[in-house]
């Protein structure tokens, strides 16, 4: 069972000056999973990634990939192992073309410059950017961000997937879109966490999730279920932050 | 269309190279001269241009590595008669030297823009304290360079070898941009400039990346301390470790230029030499007080497209293109 | 060299405090300037090196003392001030860090070789009647009298800024925009004009500043530049925006460039200082009580 695991995380905690931003937090995850990260406002959703992603190290705890223990490499190198992640706000290289942007993900697992430019082609085909891929960074809109923020983790080929609100802003149709994709890009083997406040997503693309509240988990289990326990609700409420 | 656009512009290329070969044997030493120092602050540009241009890294010290270049490469002449074609090459290895731990320490703290900007200006007058209070290489008083015909010392009378070399270090440098901007490396370096958080989170390990560049830009500036050295033939701190001269001219070039592009800096600082030489024809101004106007208008011009024309000339010439039907993009 | 005893020491902690109060005053306004705007303002000192002129132009030809002739250039600076604001500063504050650099980098240059232009590069100083007047302190002890004049003036305008900024309706609109701008404007607060009297009380310092220390120094075009670097140093060590900080490290500063003086030439002595701050800075990037610079 725990070979099975892509994402493994034991007991971590992070302090900001007094602040628990995470407490202990435990959470697996299976291959080709996915998973929403759920809770309100402030929880510790992002800093759960940022601590996977290791832009921050944990105070206490481990991380696990593939049953390695990553807790203390250095962010490139996760994401060299696999590891990619979107971020909550979408800040392109302004300066540089979508198609470029993308390049430069490729890079990673490419051996000319010419290989990852072609990969970052058919990333953008996949992500409907394609006939965007001139535009330069600064001149997109909310949603082609969000689309490049995507691409922009796929070009490094991850087995894992953080995904920071990316619906947040979306309309229906544009949601619709999206969701296809991240459903797609699950089918190909890809794990998936996701955090995400739009309710009607998580039900309709994880059929697991997980709860965050003031940095503990709360919460874990099916989505529906989940969305109707008491400590759950509770956690929400006074907080118009969500459509649940 | 592109290609005969191609064509067009090897064509013309070639013309000016041809041109620039050519036209300095017919010129008198006053225009030689002042085309060997436009040429030469073109290569301080450009080399500034890849720590800065290339990495988005403020490292406005590099004067250091410049003075060092120049230093190493006169006292081995001076005291060894080393050529300083080698001497020079022995001085931009100093400047690794010196570069690679102090970009390592400078890269691996948190500084950013202004700390970064702050500390490697203080590395830059820490040198020239140093250096003036040093007497093995003359302290404040400096050291004279011989006056004489010794090709293989690169020491000329005429001015025409170091044109030459000068421009052959500006061709060098254009190519080796180019080059860089075509790699991977050139690539991550302008992710980490653009943005650093996402350029990590793709796998690029930008700490490796800056002080790559930095290391890189230190090495090339050493050879500029050569030069300068070799064509001066008189060297003080004062003048190899200034900051004025050595980094903020330069960035003037590159910022008007047009930062992290091929031509930009050398677009920006030929900008600035014909500038300062216009105002030197202007009959009733005459001694400081002339230098003092072309740095003034210098000033107001860096003022000016820092606020509204931030991606400089190439970057307006670029906009200009995109906007503009019919060209192939 | 000669023997460096405990008096020679003492006197350089005296010169060094004196010192230090002027670095103080200079470090407080650049600090004031970037903890509410979060501005990066390379070309401070400048103006406090054209008030020196203007000092020193004042006393040759009208025979005004260099201390009363603040009592024009603190206004005239202030004005200068707020049509600074208005015409660069304002747009400046809006584009980012390494771009204000090289604006404020700009006008430096400008400025800088603007006065190299109006009055040419060599040093320019007066003389006034007192000028080498000596008070006795302690002992062997003696401060130079107009240092000391400018160290109190100095230390009486810090004491003011900083109840100003404590007590007054300014102060209050200031702090509330330092900590969150975006807060202050949703409380009402006209952010803009808090900024335009921010740089300008900040220009009318470096006026105070400059017709202060023409008394004892001589004046260059070049003056301004080791002085706003060594502010620059002064308030990013303390902690950017910190104006505590800026206030100690300025005396500080003032104290350690005393001391290696006696200890080592001058120039090396800047030299270790420069060394010392930028050591300080690579182990505490964000200063000692600073927030974040970038």
């Amino acid at each position: 069972m725990a070979l099975e695991m892509i994402l493994k995380l034991e007991k971590v905690s992070k302090n900001f000056g007094g602040i628990k931003a995470l407490d202990g937090v435990e959470l697996s995850l299976e291959e080709g999973e996915i998973v929403g990260l759920i809770g309100p406002n402030g929880a510790g959703k992002t800093t759960l990634f940022n601590v996977i992603t290791g832009f921050y190290k944990p105070d206490t705890g481990a991380v696990f990939f593939n049953g390695e223990d990553i807790t203390s490499l250095p962010t490139h190198k996760i994401c060299r192992k696999g590891i990619a992640r979107t971020f909550q706000i979408a800040k392109p290289y302004e300066e540089i073309t979508v198609l470029k942007t993308v390049t430069i993900g490729a890079m990673l697992h490419s051996d000319s410059m010419k290989q990852a430019a072609e990969k970052a082609e058919v990333i953008l085909s996949k992500l409907k950017l394609h006939d965007k891929k001139q535009k330069l960074g600064r001149s997109l809109t909310v949603v082609e961000r969000k689309r490049l923020e995507l691409a922009r983790a796929l070009a490094t080929e991850p087995k894992l997937l953080l995904i920071d609100e990316v619906i947040a802003g979306l309309n229906p149709t544009e949601i619709d879109d999206i969701s296809e994709i991240i459903r797609g890009l699950a089918k190909s083997g890809i794990s998936i966490l996701m955090i995400e406040h739009v309710m009607r997503a998580i039900l309709s693309l994880a059929k697991h999730a997980i709860v965050l509240d003031a940095g503990c988990k709360i919460a874990e289990g099916e989505s529906e279920n989940l969305l109707k326990e008491p400590t759950v609700i509770e956690a929400y409420i006074g907080r118009e932050d969500s459509d649940v | 269309m592109s290609w005969e656009m191609n064509k067009i512009s090897v064509g013309l290329l070639l013309l000016l190279m041809c041109v620039l070969i050519v036209f300095p044997m017919f010129v008198s030493d006053y225009i030689a001269t002042m085309l060997i120092i436009a040429l030469h602050y073109a290569y301080l540009a450009q080399s500034w241009n890849l720590v800065f241009g290339y990495c988005g890294q403020l490292a406005l010290g590099h004067s250091v590595f410049y003075g060092v270049g120049g230093y190493v490469s006169t006292k081995l002449l001076v005291d060894a008669n080393v050529t300083p074609y080698l001497g020079g090459i022995i001085g931009a290895s100093v400047a690794i030297l010196i570069a690679f731990p102090l970009g390592m320490i400078l890269f691996r703290s948190k500084l950013r823009g202004l700390s970064l900007a702050i500390v490697t200006i203080a590395s830059a007058e820490i040198f020239m304290a140093l250096f003036n209070n040093w007497d093995y290489v003359g302290g404040t008083v400096g050291i004279w360079l011989p006056l004489k015909d010794a090709p293989f010392h690169f020491l000329y009378m005429s001015r025409l070898p170091y044109y030459y070399i000068a421009l052959f270090m500006v061709v060098g440098m254009v190519v080796l941009t180019a080059l860089v901007a075509r790699s991977k490396l050139g690539h991550r370096g302008i992710a980490v400039r653009e943005n650093e958080e996402a350029a990590e989170a793709s796998g690029i390990n930008c700490f490796g990346v800056k002080v790559t560049f930095f290391v890189f830009s230190a090495f090339l500036m050493a050879f500029g301390g050569t030069f300068y050295s070799q064509f001066m033939l008189y060297i003080v701190p004062e003048i190899m470790f200034s900051i004025p001269n050595l980094v903020l001219l330069p960035m003037l070039g590159v910022v008007v230029g047009g930062r992290g592009t091929v031509f930009g800096p050398i677009v920006g600082s030929l900008l600035f030499s014909i500038l300062g030489e216009l105002l030197r024809g202007i009959p009733w101004l005459h001694g400081p007080r002339v230098s003092a106007l072309t740095m003034m208008v210098y000033g107001l011009v860096l003022t000016i497209v820092s606020l509204r024309y931030s991606s400089g000339l190439m970057g307006f010439m670029a906009k200009w293109k995109r906007q503009t039907p019919g060209c192939s993009k | 060299m000669g023997m460096i005893t405990q008096t020679v020491i003492f006197q350089a902690l005296v010169y060094g405090l004196l010192n230090g109060a002027i670095y103080a005053l200079i470090s407080f306004g650049l600090t004031m300037l970037f903890g509410v705007m979060r501005l990066v303002y390379f070309a401070y000192g400048q103006l406090a090196v054209f008030a020196m002129y203007i000092s020193v132009f004042l006393y040759t030809y009208l025979k005004v003392d260099p201390f009363v002739s603040t009592i024009l250039t603190a206004p005239l600076f202030f004005i200068i001030g707020i049509l600074l604001y208005k015409i660069i500063i304002a747009s400046t504050i809006k584009i980012p860090h390494h771009m204000q650099m090289m604006v404020t980098l700009g006008m430096l240059i400008f400025f800088e070789n603007l006065m190299l232009f109006m009055f040419g590069g060599t040093p320019m100083g007066i003389n006034m009647s007192y000028a080498a007047s000596m008070l006795p302190l302690c002992a062997d002890i003696k401060i130079h009298l107009p240092r000391f004049i400018a160290m109190l003036i100095c230390v009486f305008l810090i004491i003011a800024l900083f109840l100003l900024l404590k007590k007054s309706l300014f102060g209050k609109k200031f702090q509330a925009t330092a900590d969150n701008e975006e807060g202050a404007m949703l409380a009402g607060i006209e952010t803009n004009s808090v900024f335009r009297y921010a740089f300008a009380i900040a220009c009318a310092l470096e006026g105070i500043a400059g017709s202060s220390i023409i008394s004892f120094s001589v004046v260059d075009p070049h003056t301004g530049f080791p002085l706003i670097i060594k502010a620059l140093l002064i308030v990013v060590v303390a902690g950017p925006g910190s104006i505590p900080g800026a206030i100690v490290g300025g005396i500080m500063v003032g104290i350690i460039e005393a001391m290696s003086s006696v200890f080592l030439s001058a120039s090396l002595g800047t030299g270790i200082l420069f060394f010392i701050l930028a050591c300080v800075l690579i182990f505490k990037p964000s200063g000692f009580f600073g927030q974040e610079v970038d």
